[in-house]
């Protein structure tokens, strides 16, 4: 018996915040408002997920549990799409409504060569860092941009994603890829000593706000990739990922999800 | 002289793969017989020469020095000396039954009854318990590099196989060692006048034997790169770059499809002696060796053995620990921090806590994790334990292992000298041996042998007599190979820092091949047998579907048990 609690809303749709790449295997989804990744979204999920961004209706989700599970009774399958809708509700990941549009989610298409060979990469070597004098406003702007990046990567996601934002207002345009580069390298150099964990979002947020306080504006991308299924963060000189050769490749593996 | 102390049955003539190339060499004297048996590359008279040392005195140290990667049995007034390779990868086993042991190349041509525990350890990533055992109960093998003395029929180990490093050896020294023994192993392969040809991935391992190679053939180089146009490794670029500047090397990019992916093409996986460690891959192997077919190969270089002799496993910081070796700790740690993501501090305390750790501690504790897989456990230590690997064993093959790692914990030991890393380098240059010999079996069907030069003798105590921690170069990789050849191989390749990803072409193959894997699992030999838990499996199937990170290196023994089993049925 499905309490009157349960009854799932009529209306469904997927919020703005909710950024899935959907791949063959499922979906894997970032939540921009708080930051979280979810990596299992079966197929199920994912066919569910996507239903729910284009009819919008408790009904069309019901439809498709009735028609995976003919065996399961009318009760069982309101129950069963109830569930569904409740986790997922609880996560942030769908909301009761009616949305202007449906969003367009990613796919996870295979990369054609075409788009490989074209695609720019800028991947630096540790000795490229290691052998990179920096300026004293450089070392200064990385030393700042370090000791930010820390605080801010603590802050709930929203907050974060603003105060890097107004940072970024103090760029008065954009990065060259040299000068891009140079201001990853930076801030590679002033954190190599760091006695503690400085990933990859990290690192993207302290060379963004490096290249801000020189008056600089790099992009930050937050993606993911599938097969395994794992998310990223990567500063960008236009759509140009800039990374650690060491690191993952972005292009031919991951699809950008969120700029921020 | 007494004869018969050991029957000796080289059966490479009743091997089920047929056109073996592999040298078999017999020398008889008055005082014995020797018989090599693998890849030995130097002259008759060299041969003739360490054959009477071995014979005279029964000390076989010459013999096994020489170019190559080879077994040799040696028989003498009152014993009978078996030496294996240093990888592995030239097997040989044995078995003892009234006081009479047989040797032979094949373990099937010793024993009937399955040893479920040999394939439990294996499909649990735990081949640390199945050392010294075969797919066959009674049958055992002679480990890589391990040498056993028969007397009355009696084994006796008389050396482990560990290369026992050198602390007094530099980077310089055991470069250059490494660059005479690398130069003399491809040299001497070269000069046997067959047509050569390389694999060439772009990463180090191929890439630099190709170049070697080249150098010392008239014309040009045949060589090979696999890659799959829309599940992009990031191989291809860096090969492309590396051969561009070498007029004698031709690349052949042998683009993959759909059928050339991982788990595909199962039925036509060959029968071996023992489950194929790389039956899933089989369909790729043999696009390759058909491509170097094409080209006329008859002697087909690659790079196996090359990570695990020319690196080191980052467990490395745990032997400086030991060694008090602390601001080395602090740098290896703050760059495996970068390059990982990781905290250093993390890492530090990790090495600390384990600078005192035995294999045998290691051991005991696989015994528990055996017996309860949930149990948390630090990683990459002597054995790096496995998540979920083990809990597609079932109880009982658990409780069997268990009893197994308890029983091995009392009497393993680790020559002193040998650290965390160094042991770990053994084990994964075994782990390559298995491979490779299964590679070689696929190859002589196509017509031609396949060579590893990393894995001649030689080759590997030039790089394993280095300490691991100083082999290790954090963020960068092979120190030992970029030094010996640093004025030969290109720029390029000795710069690049990073490495292919394949696991994309895993998943795609597994989905791709899903009812032929929901096929084996619903009608499960292992499960029959009660080795594996099918329900358990079939989850790590789905997680693999989902996309989430999985032990493919379990599913894929799995499958290829699975495939082994049906074969023997037949």
């Amino acid at each position: 018996m499905v309490s009157r609690e349960s009854v799932p809303p009529e209306q469904l749709y997927v919020p703005d915040h909710v950024h899935p790449l959907i791949h063959d295997g499922g979906a894997v989804i970032l939540n921009s408002e708080t930051g979280e990744c979810h990596k299992g979204l079966n197929r199920e999920g994912s066919a569910l997920l996507r239903i729910v961004n284009e009819e919008g209706s408790i009904e069309a989700v019901i439809d498709y549990f009735q028609a995976a599970y003919p065996e399961l009774t009318e009760k069982n399958v309101t129950t069963l799409a109830g569930l569904w809708v409740k986790g997922m509700s609880e996560r942030g990941l769908i909301a009761e409504g009616v949305a202007s549009s449906p969003n367009t989610f990613a796919i996870a298409t295979p990369f054609t060569e075409e788009e490989l060979l074209q695609a720019g990469d800028i991947a630096m070597t540790l000795s490229d860092i290691e052998n990179l004098t920096l300026t004293p406003q450089e070392r200064q702007a990385a030393t700042d941009g370090l000791a930010d990046a820390l605080e801010f990567i603590e802050l709930p996601f929203q907050e974060m994603v603003v105060k890097i934002r107004q940072a970024r207002l103090l760029a008065e345009r954009e990065a060259t890829e040299k000068e891009a580069k140079r201001d990853m390298a930076a801030i590679h150099q002033v954190s190599a000593r760091y006695m503690g964990r400085f990933a990859c979002l990290g690192v993207a947020i302290g060379a963004v706000l490096t290249s801000a306080y020189l008056g600089r504006s790099v992009g930050l991308k937050l993606g993911a990739k599938t097969d395994p299924n794992a998310f990223h963060a990567w500063p960008t000189v236009g759509t140009t990922p800039i990374r650690l050769e060491t690191d993952e490749a972005i292009i031919g593996q991951y699809y950008p999800l969120f700029d921020i | 002289m007494q004869k018969d102390l050991l029957k000796t049955r080289l059966s490479l003539e009743r091997t089920h793969i047929q056109g073996n190339f592999e040298t078999t060499r017999q020398v008889v004297n008055s005082l014995g017989r020797v018989v090599v048996v693998g890849q030995f590359l130097d002259s008759p008279a060299q041969l003739e020469a360490a054959v009477a040392v071995a014979l005279e005195s029964g000390d076989t140290e010459a013999l096994q020095s020489l170019p190559g990667s080879y077994s040799t049995i040696v028989e003498r007034e009152g014993e009978t000396i078996v030496s294996s390779d240093v990888s592995g990868q030239h097997p040989l086993y044995w078995r003892s039954e009234q006081g009479q042991a047989t040797l032979d190349t094949q373990t099937g041509q010793l024993g009937d009854e399955l040893n479920l525990c040999y394939l439990a350890a294996a499909i649990g990533n735990v081949e640390v318990l199945a050392e010294g055992d075969s797919a066959f109960q009674g049958v055992h093998q002679i480990n890589g590099g391990q040498q056993v003395r028969f007397t009355e029929g009696q084994p006796a180990v008389t050396n482990s196989g560990e290369i026992i490093p050198s602390s007094k050896l530099t980077l310089e020294e055991a470069a250059a060692n490494l660059r005479e023994a690398l130069t003399e192993a491809i040299g001497l392969r070269m000069a046997m006048g067959k047509v050569a040809t390389s694999d060439y991935s772009g990463g180090f391992d191929s890439t630099s034997i190709a170049h070697l190679a080249a150098a010392r053939t008239e014309g040009v180089l045949e060589a090979f790169i696999q890659y799959h146009p829309a599940i992009p490794a990031g191989d291809l670029s860096y090969a492309r770059k590396v051969v561009a500047g070498n007029p004698k090397i031709h690349l052949n990019e042998l683009r993959g499809t759909t059928d050339t992916l991982p788990f595909q093409a199962l039925d036509r996986v060959e029968y071996h002696d023992e489950p194929d460690p790389a039956a899933v891959i089989n369909a790729r192997i043999k696009a390759r060796l058909l491509g170097a077919r094409a080209c006329g190969s008859q002697l087909h270089f690659t790079g196996d053995g090359g990570d695990a002799v020319l690196d080191a496993t980052p467990n490395h910081i745990v032997d400086l620990a030991r060694l008090g070796k602390r601001a080395q700790l602090e740098e290896a740690s703050l760059c495996y921090a970068r390059i990982r993501h990781e905290d250093p501090a993390e890492l530090i305390a990790f090495a600390d806590r384990h600078a005192e750790r035995t294999l045998s501690d290691d051991l005991l504790l696989l015994a528990k994790k055996l017996q309860n897989p949930q149990l948390p456990t630090d990683n990459q230590t002597w054995i790096t334990l496995p998540e979920r690997a083990l809990t597609f064993l079932t109880l009982k093959m658990r409780g069997k292992l268990s009893e197994k790692a308890e029983r091995r914990a009392a009497t393993s030991a680790v020559p002193a000298g040998v650290g965390m890393a160094d042991y770990v380098a053994m084990a994964g240059l075994r782990s390559g041996g298995a491979v490779h010999r299964h590679l070689r079996e696929i190859a002589a069907v196509v017509g031609i042998a396949t060579h590893a030069p990393f894995m001649d003798t030689r080759v590997v105590r030039a790089c394993l007599q280095l300490p691991a921690y100083v082999r290790a170069d954090p963020g960068h990789f092979k120190k030992i190979l970029r030094t010996a050849f640093r004025d030969i191989l290109p720029q390029s390749l000795l710069s690049r820092t990073s490495k292919g990803a394949y696991t994309g072409e895993i998943y795609k193959g597994l989905r791709a091949s899903r009812p032929v894997i929901d096929e084996l699992l619903a009608n499960s030999r292992l499960a029959e047998m009660e080795v594996i838990d099918p329900e358990a499996v079939k989850k790590e199937i789905e997680r693999i579907d989902i996309g989430l990170p999985a032990e493919f290196s379990a599913i894929d023994k799995i499958v290829a048990s699975e495939i082994w089993l049906r074969q023997r049925e037949v």
